[in-house]
């Protein structure tokens, strides 16, 4: 826990003799990554700069505000720079944080990289530093929502032998997910949808890729579900009921270890 | 494909399959090539939870439910009148295959009836897996059940192509045994899992990783004279304990502790999992495991512990599992259970296995023959804190890794932070608002700690008053001791009554 942050990099609550600047920017990775270009670039002072996403935006009289337009070229340089500039460990840090779904998490973000490009891949042991215990919690959420859904995501077989999956995840971890399942699977054909989001991540024989705001009605896909489906569903719910014990029934356990938001696509 | 009689099939096979406790995915890597299908994480998957809140990760059938065998606590045993029925290999293998595609399960656990003899039933065992892995080219997680008295060939075939294997010990003494199990031996039960132990060991040591699940008793660390001369007392009567010493005499290749050579005095490589590349072939990689039963026998947590112990230290265990006792053949030798099973018991088991393994206790600190239950009010560690008062307080700042994980509160990973947080903190002290950050249970620790030569509130360090304030938890600390010592002292000694009573009825040793 290293404490001795300096007051430069550590601006939530430093007085100030500029009003702050808060970067109003897209919720989505590039939107963030936009938006911390723009205050680095802007020389005005990390310490009076702010990122804020657009999303639910309350606004301060005393702040002044500025739009940042999502450009993926930005975001692109600020990402190449962390995995070049300080390590990979910590670029997979930033990405895992660019998943979550936190609405306060563009500025802990943008303090991240900061801290990262004055002190280098350590700054991500900096637990003292209030912005960084943030940062540590949005990680354990995502790895925590990744690692459920890696068991409770149900695959269906499409009727041209595609193996369908939908949920609806809080964090944006579609990209993740298809990676495990793909090293998982290199002989089938994937396609994970996130129903919220509305986004596609596929895998053919191992490759992946990720499509945005397809084109596609979701619903379309219950009419594409292969006739055997329902065998097998009736397989698995005459499993999980025979390999209940009766005398050691605890149904507030099961909802506990399996929320039912994980449920609704099982 | 699959038709109604599978249907029928996995219900009964299954239903006979539940009482096996363990269905744990974990311990090993594998990456997936470039064919076939599954991988493994080392942490393991679990994808669904059953309604008596058990996790589902492996699809835990058995091969056969027909059983020449009549232990009184099976519902398998022969003298049963239950539908009986077996899967063939290419069912099995493609039962796996359909559930695995669809992620329902992270792999296959396969447990079996004995059919004619044990060896005849590990072989259709063997073929099934022996299909699974080859044909269908399936990398998932596989647990294989190895019945007692198998033939050392048979484990050999098996070990390379399972994750895990497990022979279930049952009971923690011959006696039980012979008397509910008639047909099985300890020398039986033991050999295949030491042969297990010794080829895993060979395959370890091939791949320079160590083998020791636990450290030896001789690296344990020691925070006192007093615990000192208990770890004397466990190393010798480790050596002449009898409860696998039967085993001992008429066993020619029973190793003796030499094996300690290969062992990382650091405990670096403690419980580090295998990873494999893909196609790369280990010998049982996530080790084995095996399951005692809780309740059916007059056994005592005392031999239960020292069992499991032993286990750890001598056949390198990964897990024992404990399955508290349900009478389902309505057996009137055995106990009644229709008030339900003994939860609390088995809770109590598991968290003194927990002890064993992770936090470096010996089974004679958490348990005496004298007093040979668990306490049922306090979890063992709290426990052992009482009965050794003499240790504590534990002063935070200055405490070495293992003695902090002595503390009640502090667990594997907050003592870990401790120690991190401690060489990280350029002259500044910890506080404990800190330690609440770090993940430390403060309910439980701050009548054992000191933080920079200070408690947090004024504590007397006597049995009855830690004792009242622990039962007496509420979801914070208590607040009404932070307010005025005088008062909350009295109110203590009402409390202290019942507690007094609990002393001398010998609940609390």
């Amino acid at each position: 826990m290293k404490t001795d942050i300096s007051p430069q990099i550590c601006p939530i609550d430093y007085p100030t003799d500029k009003p702050r600047h808060v970067y109003v920017c897209e919720n989505s990775p590039e939107g963030i990554l936009s938006g911390v270009y723009d205050a680095w670039v802007s020389r005005y002072g990390h310490s009076h700069n702010y990122i804020q996403i657009a999303d639910n935006l309350e606004c301060n009289i005393f702040y002044e505000y500025i739009n940042v337009e999502t450009d993926y070229d930005k975001a692109v340089n600020i990402s190449t720079a962390v995995k070049h500039k300080i390590s990979y460990n910590f670029y997979e840090l930033l990405y895992t944080c660019l998943q979550s779904s936190d609405p306060d998490r563009a500025d802990d973000i943008y303090r991240l990289i900061i801290l990262g490009f004055a002190i280098g891949d350590s700054a991500r042991s900096c637990l003292a530093y209030p912005p960084i215990q943030r940062i540590m919690k949005l990680q354990k959420n995502v790895w925590n929502e990744t690692h459920h859904y890696m068991g409770f995501l149900r695959f269906e077989e499409l009727s041209n032998g595609y193996m369908f999956a939908r949920f609806r995840p809080q964090n944006d971890i579609c990209s993740t997910l298809i990676l495990h399942f793909a090293d998982r699977f290199p002989e089938e054909n994937i396609l994970i949808a996130d129903v919220g989001r509305r986004k596609i991540a596929l895998s053919k024989h191992g490759k992946t890729g990720l499509v945005s705001n397809p084109d596609i009605d979701f619903e379309h896909f219950d009419y594409l579900i292969s006739y055997s489906e329902k065998m097998f569903r009736d397989l698995w719910k005459t499993f999980t009921d025979s390999i209940a014990i009766k005398e050691r029934s605890n149904i507030k356990l099961q909802q506990q270890l399996m929320p039912l938001r994980f449920r609704e696509f099982m | 494909m699959i038709t109604e009689d599978i249907m029928k099939k996995l219900n009964i096979l299954t239903a006979s399959a539940k009482y096996d406790v363990a269905c744990t995915s974990s311990g090993v890597t594998r990456q997936n090539g470039k064919s076939g299908m599954g991988n493994s994480i080392h942490a393991g998957i679990c994808h669904s939870f059953s309604s008596d809140g058990r996790c589902i990760s492996l699809l835990k059938v058995l091969y056969t439910n027909e059983c020449i065998y009549d232990c009184k606590y099976c519902i398998n045993r022969r003298s049963n009148d239950v539908e009986r029925t077996s899967f063939t290999p290419e069912e099995l293998a493609r039962l796996t295959i359909s559930f695995y595609k669809r992620n329902y399960i992270e792999g296959l656990f396969l447990s079996s009836g004995v059919t004619r003899s044990p060896d005849d039933t590990m072989e259709q065992i063997y073929q099934a897996i022996r299909l699974l892995r080859h044909r269908y080219e399936f990398h998932g997680y596989i647990h294989v059940k190895v019945i007692p008295g198998t033939d050392d060939a048979l484990i050999e075939k098996l070990g390379w192509l399972a994750d895990r294997m497990s022979v279930n010990m049952e009971l923690p003494t011959a006696d039980s045994l012979t008397s509910l199990a008639p047909h099985k031996t300890r020398s039986s039960i033991l050999t295949p899992m030491r042969s297990i132990q010794l080829k895993r060991n060979r395959d370890l040591d091939f791949h320079g990783d160590a083998f020791y699940n636990r450290l030896p008793a001789k690296n344990r660390p020691l925070i006192s004279e007093h615990t000192q001369k208990s770890f004397h007392l466990s190393e010798n009567t480790l050596k002449d304990n009898s409860y696998l010493s039967d085993y001992k005499k008429d066993n020619s290749y029973y190793v003796s502790d030499n094996i300690q050579g290969y062992t990382s005095s650091s405990g670096k490589n403690y419980y580090k999992p295998v990873t494999m590349k893909a196609g790369e072939k280990r010998f049982v990689p996530s080790g084995q495991s095996t399951q005692l039963i809780i309740g059916a026998s007059k056994d005592t947590d005392y031999e239960i512990i020292k069992v499991s112990e032993a286990l750890y230290d001598r056949f390198n265990l990964k897990r024992v599992f404990y399955s508290a006792f349900i009478n389902v053949n309505r057996d009137s030798n055995l106990p009644d259970t229709s008030n339900g099973p003994d939860l609390l018991r088995e809770h109590r088991l598991y968290q003194a296995d927990w002890l064993l393994r992770f936090y470096n206790f010996a089974a004679d600190e958490i348990i005496s023959a004298d007093h040979p239950s668990l306490n049922t009010l306090l979890d063992p560690k709290c426990n052992y804190a009482l009965n050794h008062l003499e240790l504590f307080p534990v002063e935070i700042m200055t405490a070495s890794y293992h003695t902090l994980l002595r503390v009640p509160g502090i667990g594997v990973t907050s003592a870990k932070r401790i120690v991190s947080a401690r060489s990280n903190l350029n002259g500044s002290k910890l506080s404990f608002n800190d330690l609440k950050k770090i993940g430390v249970v403060l309910k439980r620790a701050v009548y054992f700690i000191t933080c920079n030569g200070k408690s947090m509130i004024p504590l007397k360090i006597t049995q009855s008053f830690i004792l009242a304030n622990l039962l007496g938890l509420k979801d914070n600390i208590p607040g009404n001791l932070t307010m005025d010592q005088t008062y909350e002292q009295l109110s203590l000694f009402d409390v202290s009554d019942i507690v007094e009573e609990k002393l001398q009825a010998g609940i609390i040793r």
